[in-house]
Protein backbone atom coordinates (compact mmCIF):
# COMPACT_ATOMS: atom_id res chain seq x y z
CA UNK A 1 0.00 0.00 0.00
CA UNK A 2 0.89 3.52 -0.73
CA UNK A 3 -0.16 5.36 2.18
CA UNK A 4 -0.40 3.34 5.65
CA UNK A 5 -2.32 5.76 8.08
CA UNK A 6 -3.31 4.88 11.89
CA UNK A 7 -3.51 8.02 14.14
CA UNK A 8 -4.93 9.33 16.96
CA UNK A 9 -5.89 13.00 17.69
CA UNK A 10 -7.73 14.83 20.27
CA UNK A 11 -8.62 18.56 20.20
CA UNK A 12 -11.34 19.84 22.66
CA UNK A 13 -14.01 17.32 22.97
CA UNK A 14 -13.10 15.71 19.04
CA UNK A 15 -11.91 12.67 19.16
CA UNK A 16 -9.95 11.69 15.66
CA UNK A 17 -8.94 7.75 15.49
CA UNK A 18 -8.71 6.27 11.76
CA UNK A 19 -6.84 3.47 11.02
CA UNK A 20 -6.59 2.86 6.90
CA UNK A 21 -4.44 2.38 3.80
CA UNK A 22 -4.70 3.90 0.41
CA UNK A 23 -2.90 2.72 -3.09
CA UNK A 24 -2.31 4.47 -6.68
CA UNK A 25 -5.70 6.01 -8.01
CA UNK A 26 -8.33 8.00 -6.31
CA UNK A 27 -9.57 7.17 -2.57
CA UNK A 28 -12.25 9.67 -1.29
CA UNK A 29 -12.60 10.91 2.23
CA UNK A 30 -16.29 11.05 2.47
CA UNK A 31 -18.61 12.78 5.34
CA UNK A 32 -20.47 15.64 6.50
CA UNK A 33 -19.24 18.73 7.54
CA UNK A 34 -17.24 18.01 11.16
CA UNK A 35 -16.94 14.43 10.28
CA UNK A 36 -13.12 14.96 10.31
CA UNK A 37 -12.31 15.15 7.00
CA UNK A 38 -9.65 18.20 6.88
CA UNK A 39 -8.21 17.41 10.45
CA UNK A 40 -7.37 13.48 8.61
CA UNK A 41 -5.94 15.58 5.63
CA UNK A 42 -4.02 18.19 7.70
CA UNK A 43 -2.59 15.20 10.17
CA UNK A 44 -1.10 13.17 7.17
CA UNK A 45 0.40 16.46 5.94
CA UNK A 46 1.67 17.10 8.96
CA UNK A 47 0.02 20.77 9.17
CA UNK A 48 -1.57 19.15 12.79
CA UNK A 49 0.73 16.71 15.03
CA UNK A 50 -1.12 13.71 16.11
CA UNK A 51 -1.18 12.26 19.29
CA UNK A 52 -0.29 8.52 18.42
CA UNK A 53 0.14 6.70 15.71
CA UNK A 54 2.53 6.60 12.47
CA UNK A 55 2.00 7.38 8.83
CA UNK A 56 3.76 5.91 6.26
CA UNK A 57 4.14 7.17 2.39
CA UNK A 58 5.22 4.58 -0.04
CA UNK A 59 7.26 2.48 2.96
CA UNK A 60 8.86 5.70 4.32
CA UNK A 61 7.69 6.77 7.99
CA UNK A 62 7.06 10.10 8.47
CA UNK A 63 5.45 10.01 11.16
CA UNK A 64 5.55 7.64 14.35
CA UNK A 65 5.18 8.86 17.56
CA UNK A 66 6.78 6.01 19.65
CA UNK A 67 10.20 6.24 17.53
CA UNK A 68 9.63 10.10 17.82
CA UNK A 69 9.76 10.90 14.00
CA UNK A 70 7.87 13.35 12.72
CA UNK A 71 8.90 14.54 9.28
CA UNK A 72 7.94 18.65 9.06
CA UNK A 73 5.80 19.43 5.71
CA UNK A 74 8.10 20.50 3.28
CA UNK A 75 9.74 17.06 3.70
CA UNK A 76 6.47 14.66 3.19
CA UNK A 77 6.47 15.47 -0.52
CA UNK A 78 2.60 15.93 -0.35
CA UNK A 79 0.83 17.96 -2.92
CA UNK A 80 -1.82 19.35 -1.72
CA UNK A 81 -4.68 21.15 -3.48
CA UNK A 82 -7.30 23.60 -1.27
CA UNK A 83 -10.39 24.27 -1.46
CA UNK A 84 -9.89 28.26 -1.47
CA UNK A 85 -6.81 27.23 -4.39
CA UNK A 86 -4.01 29.66 -2.31
CA UNK A 87 -2.13 30.42 -5.07
CA UNK A 88 -0.02 33.06 -4.07
CA UNK A 89 -1.34 36.73 -5.75
CA UNK A 90 1.70 38.40 -6.33
CA UNK A 91 3.31 36.01 -8.61
CA UNK A 92 1.50 35.57 -12.23
CA UNK A 93 0.42 31.86 -13.34
CA UNK A 94 3.77 30.63 -14.83
CA UNK A 95 6.10 31.73 -11.71
CA UNK A 96 2.86 29.90 -9.05
CA UNK A 97 3.53 27.05 -11.07
CA UNK A 98 7.54 27.44 -10.97
CA UNK A 99 7.46 28.03 -7.02
CA UNK A 100 7.94 24.29 -5.86
CA UNK A 101 11.36 24.24 -8.09
CA UNK A 102 12.58 27.64 -7.60
CA UNK A 103 11.92 27.87 -3.67
CA UNK A 104 10.78 24.12 -2.61
CA UNK A 105 11.15 20.93 -3.37
CA UNK A 106 12.93 21.60 -6.71
CA UNK A 107 9.94 19.57 -8.67
CA UNK A 108 11.45 18.71 -12.03
CA UNK A 109 10.37 21.14 -14.90
CA UNK A 110 10.79 18.45 -17.26
CA UNK A 111 7.29 17.71 -17.14
CA UNK A 112 6.00 21.13 -16.77
CA UNK A 113 4.98 22.00 -20.72
CA UNK A 114 3.29 19.13 -20.26
CA UNK A 115 1.18 19.64 -17.44
CA UNK A 116 0.57 22.85 -18.83
CA UNK A 117 -0.92 21.44 -21.72
CA UNK A 118 -2.83 18.89 -19.85
CA UNK A 119 -4.48 21.34 -17.72
CA UNK A 120 -5.41 23.80 -20.78
CA UNK A 121 -2.99 26.65 -19.13
CA UNK A 122 -0.89 27.86 -21.51
CA UNK A 123 -3.92 31.03 -22.38
CA UNK A 124 -3.18 32.19 -18.65
CA UNK A 125 0.85 31.82 -17.92
CA UNK A 126 1.19 35.68 -17.95
CA UNK A 127 -2.24 36.68 -15.84
CA UNK A 128 -1.77 36.85 -12.35
CA UNK A 129 -4.33 34.82 -9.84
CA UNK A 130 -7.01 37.94 -9.24
CA UNK A 131 -8.36 37.63 -12.64
CA UNK A 132 -8.83 34.17 -13.03
CA UNK A 133 -12.29 32.68 -12.58
CA UNK A 134 -12.57 29.74 -9.79
CA UNK A 135 -12.22 27.35 -12.21
CA UNK A 136 -8.95 28.21 -13.77
CA UNK A 137 -7.45 29.07 -10.02
CA UNK A 138 -8.16 25.30 -9.26
CA UNK A 139 -6.28 24.11 -12.63
CA UNK A 140 -3.75 26.11 -11.53
CA UNK A 141 -3.43 24.78 -7.94
CA UNK A 142 -3.42 21.69 -9.70
CA UNK A 143 -0.81 22.19 -11.83
CA UNK A 144 1.45 23.70 -9.31
CA UNK A 145 0.96 20.32 -6.71
CA UNK A 146 1.94 18.33 -9.61
CA UNK A 147 5.27 20.01 -10.74
CA UNK A 148 6.27 20.40 -6.66
CA UNK A 149 7.05 16.75 -7.40
CA UNK A 150 4.53 14.92 -4.83
CA UNK A 151 4.74 11.60 -3.64
CA UNK A 152 1.08 11.56 -2.99
CA UNK A 153 -1.98 14.44 -3.80
CA UNK A 154 -4.08 15.80 -1.48
CA UNK A 155 -7.65 17.35 -2.75
CA UNK A 156 -9.66 18.90 0.23
CA UNK A 157 -12.92 19.77 -1.52
CA UNK A 158 -11.37 21.33 -4.24
CA UNK A 159 -15.17 21.79 -6.16
CA UNK A 160 -16.49 23.02 -3.43
CA UNK A 161 -17.17 27.16 -3.73
CA UNK A 162 -17.48 26.39 -7.44
CA UNK A 163 -20.95 26.56 -9.36
CA UNK A 164 -22.24 23.78 -11.60
CA UNK A 165 -20.53 24.94 -14.70
CA UNK A 166 -17.16 25.47 -13.24
CA UNK A 167 -17.44 22.04 -11.85
CA UNK A 168 -17.68 20.36 -14.79
CA UNK A 169 -14.96 22.32 -16.24
CA UNK A 170 -12.75 21.08 -13.64
CA UNK A 171 -13.97 17.56 -13.01
CA UNK A 172 -12.56 16.00 -16.84
CA UNK A 173 -9.12 17.25 -15.42
CA UNK A 174 -9.36 15.60 -11.90
CA UNK A 175 -10.08 11.96 -14.32
CA UNK A 176 -7.24 12.52 -16.49
CA UNK A 177 -5.27 13.19 -13.50
CA UNK A 178 -6.39 9.85 -12.01
CA UNK A 179 -6.20 7.23 -14.70
CA UNK A 180 -2.95 8.98 -15.80
CA UNK A 181 -0.63 10.33 -12.90
CA UNK A 182 0.48 7.24 -10.92
CA UNK A 183 -0.53 9.35 -7.89
CA UNK A 184 -2.36 7.66 -4.80
CA UNK A 185 -5.02 10.86 -4.47
CA UNK A 186 -6.71 11.61 -1.28
CA UNK A 187 -9.84 13.70 -2.07
CA UNK A 188 -11.90 15.10 0.21
CA UNK A 189 -15.42 15.61 -0.30
CA UNK A 190 -18.89 16.07 1.45
CA UNK A 191 -20.62 15.64 -2.48
CA UNK A 192 -22.17 11.60 -2.96
CA UNK A 193 -22.00 13.16 -6.97
CA UNK A 194 -18.56 13.93 -7.08
CA UNK A 195 -17.43 10.84 -5.03
CA UNK A 196 -19.09 8.95 -7.16
CA UNK A 197 -17.68 9.68 -10.22
CA UNK A 198 -14.21 10.32 -9.22
CA UNK A 199 -13.15 7.75 -6.80
CA UNK A 200 -12.67 3.96 -6.79
CA UNK A 201 -12.54 3.42 -3.14
CA UNK A 202 -13.92 5.44 -0.48
CA UNK A 203 -13.15 6.47 3.67
CA UNK A 204 -16.40 7.14 5.29
CA UNK A 205 -16.04 8.87 8.02
CA UNK A 206 -18.10 10.17 10.82
CA UNK A 207 -17.40 11.84 14.29
CA UNK A 208 -13.92 10.99 13.57
CA UNK A 209 -14.56 7.35 13.35
CA UNK A 210 -13.96 5.47 9.82
CA UNK A 211 -17.47 4.51 9.13
CA UNK A 212 -16.74 2.40 6.03
CA UNK A 213 -13.68 1.76 3.66
CA UNK A 214 -13.73 -0.40 0.78
CA UNK A 215 -15.05 0.14 -2.82
CA UNK A 216 -16.84 3.50 -3.11
CA UNK A 217 -19.94 3.01 -5.43
CA UNK A 218 -20.99 -0.33 -3.49
CA UNK A 219 -20.15 1.86 -0.18
CA UNK A 220 -22.29 4.48 -1.45
CA UNK A 221 -25.48 2.66 -1.88
CA UNK A 222 -25.20 0.43 1.17
CA UNK A 223 -27.66 0.30 4.03
CA UNK A 224 -25.47 1.09 6.76
CA UNK A 225 -23.98 4.26 5.82
CA UNK A 226 -27.10 4.97 4.44
CA UNK A 227 -28.57 4.66 7.96
CA UNK A 228 -26.01 7.29 9.14
CA UNK A 229 -25.96 9.94 6.76
CA UNK A 230 -29.68 9.90 5.96
CA UNK A 231 -32.18 8.05 4.14
CA UNK A 232 -33.27 10.94 2.60
CA UNK A 233 -30.00 11.02 0.01
CA UNK A 234 -29.71 6.95 -0.44
CA UNK A 235 -29.05 6.54 -4.30
CA UNK A 236 -27.72 3.72 -6.45
CA UNK A 237 -25.21 4.95 -8.97
CA UNK A 238 -25.23 3.27 -11.92
CA UNK A 239 -22.63 3.27 -14.92
CA UNK A 240 -24.20 3.59 -18.64
CA UNK A 241 -23.06 3.56 -21.62
CA UNK A 242 -24.89 6.05 -24.08
CA UNK A 243 -26.51 3.78 -26.89
CA UNK A 244 -28.85 5.93 -29.18
CA UNK A 245 -30.14 9.06 -29.39
CA UNK A 246 -33.92 9.35 -30.36
CA UNK A 247 -35.33 11.92 -32.57
CA UNK A 248 -38.37 12.02 -29.72
CA UNK A 249 -35.81 13.86 -27.93
CA UNK A 250 -35.17 10.63 -25.55
CA UNK A 251 -31.10 9.19 -25.00
CA UNK A 252 -31.13 5.81 -25.05
CA UNK A 253 -28.71 4.14 -22.58
CA UNK A 254 -27.29 0.67 -21.89
CA UNK A 255 -27.44 -0.42 -18.34
CA UNK A 256 -26.34 -4.20 -17.49
CA UNK A 257 -28.49 -5.32 -20.44
CA UNK A 258 -31.41 -3.12 -19.52
CA UNK A 259 -32.32 -0.13 -21.60
CA UNK A 260 -33.16 3.00 -19.86
CA UNK A 261 -34.68 6.39 -21.34
CA UNK A 262 -33.71 9.85 -19.86
CA UNK A 263 -34.35 13.10 -21.79
CA UNK A 264 -31.86 14.44 -24.01
CA UNK A 265 -28.23 14.46 -22.84
CA UNK A 266 -25.87 16.06 -25.04
CA UNK A 267 -23.10 13.62 -24.73
CA UNK A 268 -21.65 11.48 -27.82
CA UNK A 269 -23.34 7.92 -28.39
CA UNK A 270 -20.82 5.38 -26.69
CA UNK A 271 -19.81 7.34 -23.81
CA UNK A 272 -20.25 6.24 -20.11
CA UNK A 273 -22.05 8.38 -17.48
CA UNK A 274 -23.16 7.41 -13.96
CA UNK A 275 -26.39 8.08 -13.13
CA UNK A 276 -27.41 8.95 -9.49
CA UNK A 277 -30.63 7.08 -8.71
CA UNK A 278 -32.73 8.13 -5.15
CA UNK A 279 -34.34 5.11 -3.58
CA UNK A 280 -37.76 7.01 -3.57
CA UNK A 281 -37.94 7.39 -6.93
CA UNK A 282 -37.60 3.86 -7.55
CA UNK A 283 -40.90 1.40 -7.55
CA UNK A 284 -40.90 -1.99 -7.12
CA UNK A 285 -42.87 -4.48 -8.99
CA UNK A 286 -43.53 -8.80 -9.19
CA UNK A 287 -44.43 -8.59 -12.63
CA UNK A 288 -43.42 -6.68 -15.43
CA UNK A 289 -45.63 -3.84 -15.15
CA UNK A 290 -47.34 -3.65 -18.68
CA UNK A 291 -49.35 0.07 -20.07
CA UNK A 292 -47.66 1.96 -17.47
CA UNK A 293 -45.87 5.53 -18.81
CA UNK A 294 -42.67 4.72 -16.95
CA UNK A 295 -40.24 3.86 -19.52
CA UNK A 296 -37.21 2.31 -17.60
CA UNK A 297 -37.82 -0.90 -16.46
CA UNK A 298 -35.38 -2.77 -14.76
CA UNK A 299 -35.14 -6.54 -14.46
CA UNK A 300 -33.48 -7.47 -10.79
CA UNK A 301 -32.62 -10.15 -8.43
CA UNK A 302 -33.64 -8.97 -4.52
CA UNK A 303 -30.28 -9.36 -2.14
CA UNK A 304 -31.11 -7.00 0.87
CA UNK A 305 -33.81 -6.63 2.57
CA UNK A 306 -33.14 -4.80 5.86
CA UNK A 307 -36.46 -3.85 8.27
CA UNK A 308 -36.40 0.08 9.22
CA UNK A 309 -37.28 1.37 12.55
CA UNK A 310 -40.10 3.12 11.34
CA UNK A 311 -43.01 1.95 8.69
CA UNK A 312 -40.17 1.33 5.87
CA UNK A 313 -37.74 -1.27 4.71
CA UNK A 314 -34.65 -1.16 2.17
CA UNK A 315 -34.10 -3.31 -0.27
CA UNK A 316 -31.43 -4.00 -2.61
CA UNK A 317 -31.96 -5.58 -6.47
CA UNK A 318 -28.69 -6.76 -7.97
CA UNK A 319 -29.25 -6.58 -11.95
CA UNK A 320 -26.52 -7.77 -13.36
CA UNK A 321 -23.52 -7.29 -10.81
CA UNK A 322 -24.70 -3.79 -9.67
CA UNK A 323 -26.60 -2.55 -7.04
CA UNK A 324 -30.17 -0.46 -7.01
CA UNK A 325 -31.59 0.70 -3.91
CA UNK A 326 -35.20 1.38 -3.26
CA UNK A 327 -37.44 2.05 -0.21
CA UNK A 328 -40.76 0.87 0.02
CA UNK A 329 -43.32 0.54 3.12
CA UNK A 330 -43.43 -2.62 5.40
CA UNK A 331 -46.72 -3.20 4.35
CA UNK A 332 -46.05 -3.04 0.71
CA UNK A 333 -43.20 -5.68 1.50
CA UNK A 334 -45.39 -7.78 3.17
CA UNK A 335 -48.19 -7.51 0.59
CA UNK A 336 -45.80 -8.04 -2.22
CA UNK A 337 -44.43 -11.35 0.10
CA UNK A 338 -40.99 -9.83 -1.08
CA UNK A 339 -38.01 -12.58 -0.46
CA UNK A 340 -33.92 -13.05 -0.85
CA UNK A 341 -33.46 -14.22 -4.24
CA UNK A 342 -36.80 -13.41 -5.94
CA UNK A 343 -36.52 -11.67 -9.32
CA UNK A 344 -38.89 -8.27 -9.48
CA UNK A 345 -38.71 -5.33 -11.68
CA UNK A 346 -37.91 -1.81 -10.78
CA UNK A 347 -39.16 1.13 -12.69
CA UNK A 348 -38.44 4.67 -12.76
CA UNK A 349 -40.08 7.59 -14.61
CA UNK A 350 -37.92 9.15 -17.17
CA UNK A 351 -38.34 12.74 -15.18
CA UNK A 352 -37.34 11.50 -12.04
CA UNK A 353 -33.65 11.21 -12.90
CA UNK A 354 -33.21 14.92 -12.36
CA UNK A 355 -30.02 16.34 -14.96
CA UNK A 356 -27.91 17.37 -12.02
CA UNK A 357 -27.70 13.43 -10.81
CA UNK A 358 -26.32 12.64 -14.01
CA UNK A 359 -22.84 13.14 -13.71
CA UNK A 360 -21.04 13.22 -16.93
CA UNK B 1 16.81 84.27 -0.40
CA UNK B 2 19.95 82.37 -0.75
CA UNK B 3 19.72 79.82 2.44
CA UNK B 4 22.49 80.51 5.41
CA UNK B 5 24.49 77.79 6.43
CA UNK B 6 23.54 77.35 9.37
CA UNK B 7 19.72 76.40 7.63
CA UNK B 8 21.36 74.32 4.90
CA UNK B 9 23.06 72.68 7.58
CA UNK B 10 19.64 71.61 9.67
CA UNK B 11 18.40 70.85 6.74
CA UNK B 12 21.04 68.51 5.20
CA UNK B 13 21.30 67.17 8.98
CA UNK B 14 17.59 66.48 9.31
CA UNK B 15 17.71 64.20 6.13
CA UNK B 16 20.69 62.65 6.96
CA UNK B 17 19.41 61.61 9.79
CA UNK B 18 16.15 60.67 9.01
CA UNK B 19 17.25 58.38 6.50
CA UNK B 20 19.80 56.80 9.15
CA UNK B 21 16.96 56.35 11.19
CA UNK B 22 14.77 54.63 9.29
CA UNK B 23 17.73 52.09 8.02
CA UNK B 24 19.08 51.22 11.08
CA UNK B 25 15.08 50.74 12.36
CA UNK B 26 13.77 48.83 9.12
CA UNK B 27 14.93 44.54 9.55
CA UNK B 28 14.05 45.33 13.60
CA UNK B 29 10.99 46.61 13.11
CA UNK B 30 10.22 43.86 10.78
CA UNK B 31 11.03 41.61 12.98
CA UNK B 32 9.21 43.00 15.87
CA UNK B 33 6.05 43.24 13.91
CA UNK B 34 6.19 39.69 11.95
CA UNK B 35 6.74 38.25 15.89
CA UNK B 36 4.09 40.38 17.41
CA UNK B 37 1.37 39.41 14.54
CA UNK B 38 2.29 35.44 13.94
CA UNK B 39 4.02 34.20 17.15
CA UNK B 40 1.92 33.21 20.36
CA UNK B 41 4.80 33.80 23.04
CA UNK B 42 4.62 34.31 27.15
CA UNK B 43 5.57 37.70 27.17
CA UNK B 44 4.00 39.23 24.14
CA UNK B 45 1.72 41.43 25.55
CA UNK B 46 4.92 42.67 27.47
CA UNK B 47 6.73 43.07 24.57
CA UNK B 48 3.97 45.37 22.80
CA UNK B 49 4.23 47.39 25.48
CA UNK B 50 7.76 48.24 25.41
CA UNK B 51 7.77 48.78 21.59
CA UNK B 52 4.99 51.34 22.40
CA UNK B 53 6.51 53.19 25.25
CA UNK B 54 8.25 56.14 23.09
CA UNK B 55 4.44 56.68 21.35
CA UNK B 56 3.17 57.58 24.90
CA UNK B 57 6.34 59.21 26.99
CA UNK B 58 6.51 62.87 27.31
CA UNK B 59 9.65 62.70 23.79
CA UNK B 60 11.45 64.74 26.89
CA UNK B 61 11.72 61.95 29.22
CA UNK B 62 12.43 59.26 26.25
CA UNK B 63 15.29 61.62 26.12
CA UNK B 64 16.46 61.64 29.32
CA UNK B 65 16.59 57.73 29.66
CA UNK B 66 18.85 57.89 26.40
CA UNK B 67 20.87 60.63 28.17
CA UNK B 68 21.14 58.12 30.93
CA UNK B 69 21.95 55.46 29.25
CA UNK B 70 23.56 56.09 26.79
CA UNK B 71 25.96 59.20 27.41
CA UNK B 72 29.13 59.03 27.98
CA UNK B 73 28.87 58.77 31.71
CA UNK B 74 26.03 56.17 30.64
CA UNK B 75 25.38 52.30 31.60
CA UNK B 76 25.53 51.56 27.29
CA UNK B 77 27.23 54.39 26.59
CA UNK B 78 30.24 54.04 28.61
CA UNK B 79 30.87 50.66 27.34
CA UNK B 80 30.40 51.67 23.66
CA UNK B 81 32.95 54.47 24.08
CA UNK B 82 35.72 52.31 25.57
CA UNK B 83 35.42 49.42 23.74
CA UNK B 84 34.18 50.58 19.86
CA UNK B 85 34.91 54.21 20.75
CA UNK B 86 31.42 55.48 19.55
CA UNK B 87 29.82 58.35 21.03
CA UNK B 88 26.43 59.63 21.14
CA UNK B 89 26.33 62.85 23.06
CA UNK B 90 26.44 65.99 21.12
CA UNK B 91 26.99 63.55 17.85
CA UNK B 92 24.44 63.48 15.13
CA UNK B 93 24.86 59.58 15.71
CA UNK B 94 22.72 60.49 18.65
CA UNK B 95 20.06 62.52 16.75
CA UNK B 96 19.73 59.53 14.49
CA UNK B 97 19.18 56.95 17.99
CA UNK B 98 16.71 59.44 19.08
CA UNK B 99 14.64 60.41 16.14
CA UNK B 100 15.23 55.76 15.64
CA UNK B 101 13.98 55.16 18.87
CA UNK B 102 10.86 57.49 18.57
CA UNK B 103 10.08 56.45 15.22
CA UNK B 104 10.03 52.82 15.76
CA UNK B 105 6.82 52.32 17.20
CA UNK B 106 5.00 53.95 14.11
CA UNK B 107 7.20 51.56 11.86
CA UNK B 108 6.49 48.31 13.82
CA UNK B 109 2.87 49.26 14.28
CA UNK B 110 2.60 49.67 10.35
CA UNK B 111 4.41 46.51 9.50
CA UNK B 112 2.25 44.96 12.19
CA UNK B 113 -1.28 45.66 9.92
CA UNK B 114 0.63 44.55 6.95
CA UNK B 115 1.40 41.39 8.56
CA UNK B 116 -1.65 40.71 9.94
CA UNK B 117 -2.96 41.33 6.33
CA UNK B 118 -1.51 38.53 4.82
CA UNK B 119 -3.47 35.28 4.85
CA UNK B 120 -1.09 32.49 6.75
CA UNK B 121 -3.08 29.66 4.56
CA UNK B 122 -0.92 31.10 1.67
CA UNK B 123 2.17 30.25 3.60
CA UNK B 124 0.72 26.97 4.14
CA UNK B 125 0.58 26.56 0.66
CA UNK B 126 3.93 27.43 0.10
CA UNK B 127 5.02 25.18 2.75
CA UNK B 128 3.08 22.22 0.88
CA UNK B 129 5.15 22.89 -1.54
CA UNK B 130 8.36 22.29 -0.22
CA UNK B 131 9.57 25.60 0.69
CA UNK B 132 11.12 26.55 4.40
CA UNK B 133 10.08 29.10 6.57
CA UNK B 134 12.75 31.33 5.82
CA UNK B 135 12.18 30.56 2.28
CA UNK B 136 8.41 31.63 2.42
CA UNK B 137 9.24 34.85 4.39
CA UNK B 138 11.63 36.18 1.48
CA UNK B 139 9.31 35.12 -1.23
CA UNK B 140 5.32 35.22 -0.08
CA UNK B 141 4.81 37.08 3.08
CA UNK B 142 7.76 40.09 2.16
CA UNK B 143 6.63 40.74 -1.01
CA UNK B 144 2.65 40.70 0.02
CA UNK B 145 3.63 43.67 2.55
CA UNK B 146 5.48 45.89 0.44
CA UNK B 147 2.57 48.68 0.46
CA UNK B 148 3.04 48.75 4.18
CA UNK B 149 6.89 48.36 4.06
CA UNK B 150 6.48 52.04 2.02
CA UNK B 151 4.01 53.14 4.42
CA UNK B 152 6.09 52.45 7.83
CA UNK B 153 9.22 53.50 5.89
CA UNK B 154 7.53 57.05 5.29
CA UNK B 155 6.55 57.31 8.39
CA UNK B 156 9.13 56.59 10.45
CA UNK B 157 10.81 58.91 7.83
CA UNK B 158 8.48 61.90 8.58
CA UNK B 159 8.41 60.88 12.30
CA UNK B 160 12.01 61.39 12.28
CA UNK B 161 12.43 64.73 10.56
CA UNK B 162 10.02 66.06 13.37
CA UNK B 163 11.30 64.77 15.94
CA UNK B 164 12.58 67.85 18.81
CA UNK B 165 11.99 66.64 22.22
CA UNK B 166 14.02 63.61 22.62
CA UNK B 167 16.69 65.16 19.98
CA UNK B 168 17.33 68.34 22.10
CA UNK B 169 17.24 66.22 25.82
CA UNK B 170 19.78 63.80 24.13
CA UNK B 171 22.45 65.60 22.13
CA UNK B 172 21.17 69.45 22.88
CA UNK B 173 21.32 72.14 20.08
CA UNK B 174 24.68 72.41 18.54
CA UNK B 175 24.11 74.40 14.76
CA UNK B 176 26.29 72.02 12.67
CA UNK B 177 26.57 69.26 14.47
CA UNK B 178 23.36 68.11 16.21
CA UNK B 179 20.62 70.76 14.99
CA UNK B 180 17.90 69.65 13.07
CA UNK B 181 14.96 71.96 11.01
CA UNK B 182 12.87 71.50 14.53
CA UNK B 183 15.76 72.73 16.37
CA UNK B 184 16.62 75.22 14.13
CA UNK B 185 13.22 76.59 14.61
CA UNK B 186 13.01 76.40 18.12
CA UNK B 187 16.55 78.36 18.18
CA UNK B 188 15.64 81.23 15.69
CA UNK B 189 12.50 81.84 17.52
CA UNK B 190 14.44 82.39 20.50
CA UNK B 191 15.44 85.53 19.06
CA UNK B 192 13.89 88.15 17.74
CA UNK B 193 13.63 89.49 14.07
CA UNK B 194 14.04 86.21 12.78
CA UNK B 195 10.88 84.97 11.18
CA UNK B 196 11.71 85.22 7.50
CA UNK B 197 13.77 82.69 7.93
CA UNK B 198 11.44 80.47 10.68
CA UNK B 199 8.67 80.75 7.28
CA UNK B 200 11.77 79.18 5.33
CA UNK B 201 12.28 76.17 6.97
CA UNK B 202 8.69 75.51 8.05
CA UNK B 203 7.93 75.77 4.54
CA UNK B 204 11.44 73.37 3.35
CA UNK B 205 10.00 70.82 6.55
CA UNK B 206 6.60 71.17 4.86
CA UNK B 207 7.64 69.98 1.48
CA UNK B 208 10.10 67.26 2.23
CA UNK B 209 6.95 65.70 4.44
CA UNK B 210 4.45 66.39 1.36
CA UNK B 211 7.01 64.53 -1.05
CA UNK B 212 7.88 61.60 0.91
CA UNK B 213 4.28 60.94 1.68
CA UNK B 214 3.52 61.61 -2.72
CA UNK B 215 6.01 59.50 -3.66
CA UNK B 216 5.09 56.68 -1.27
CA UNK B 217 1.40 56.52 -2.51
CA UNK B 218 2.75 56.63 -5.92
CA UNK B 219 5.05 53.70 -5.22
CA UNK B 220 2.00 52.10 -3.07
CA UNK B 221 -0.92 52.71 -6.43
CA UNK B 222 2.12 51.09 -8.98
CA UNK B 223 2.11 48.00 -6.89
CA UNK B 224 -1.56 47.64 -6.23
CA UNK B 225 -2.28 48.44 -9.94
CA UNK B 226 0.53 45.61 -10.75
CA UNK B 227 -1.01 42.87 -8.62
CA UNK B 228 -4.56 44.02 -10.22
CA UNK B 229 -3.81 44.01 -14.20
Amino acid sequence: MSINVNIEKTMGDFCLKTKFDADIGITAIFGSSGAGKSTLVNLIAGLVKPKSGHIKIFNKVVFDSKQKINVPVHKRGIGFVFQDSRLFPHMKVEANLKYSNRFGRRGRLSSFSEIVDILDLGQILQRLPGNLSGGEKQRVAIGRALLSNPKILILDEPLTGLDEGLRSEVIPYLEFLRDHSKLPILYISHSQSEVARLSDKIVVLENGNILEHGETLQILSSFRVAKKLGLRDLSSFIEATVSTHASDGITELDFSGSKLFLPQIDVPVGSKIYLRVLAKDVTLAIKKPEKISALNIIKGKVDEIVMGNGPGALISLNVGGHRLVTRITQRSLIAMNLKLGQTCFAFLKTVSVATSDIII
Amino acid sequence: MELSSQEIDAVLLSLKVSIWSVIFSLLPAIYIAYVLSRKKFWGRQALNVIVHIPLILPPVVTGYFLLILFSRAGVIGRFLDTYFGVTFAFHWFGAVLAAAIMSFPLMVRAFRLGFDSVDPKLEVAAHSLGANRFIIFLTITLPLIIPALITGAVLGFAKSMGEFGATITFVSNIPGQTQTIPSAIFEFLQLPGNNFMIVRLVCLSLLISIGALYISEVLASRLSRREQS
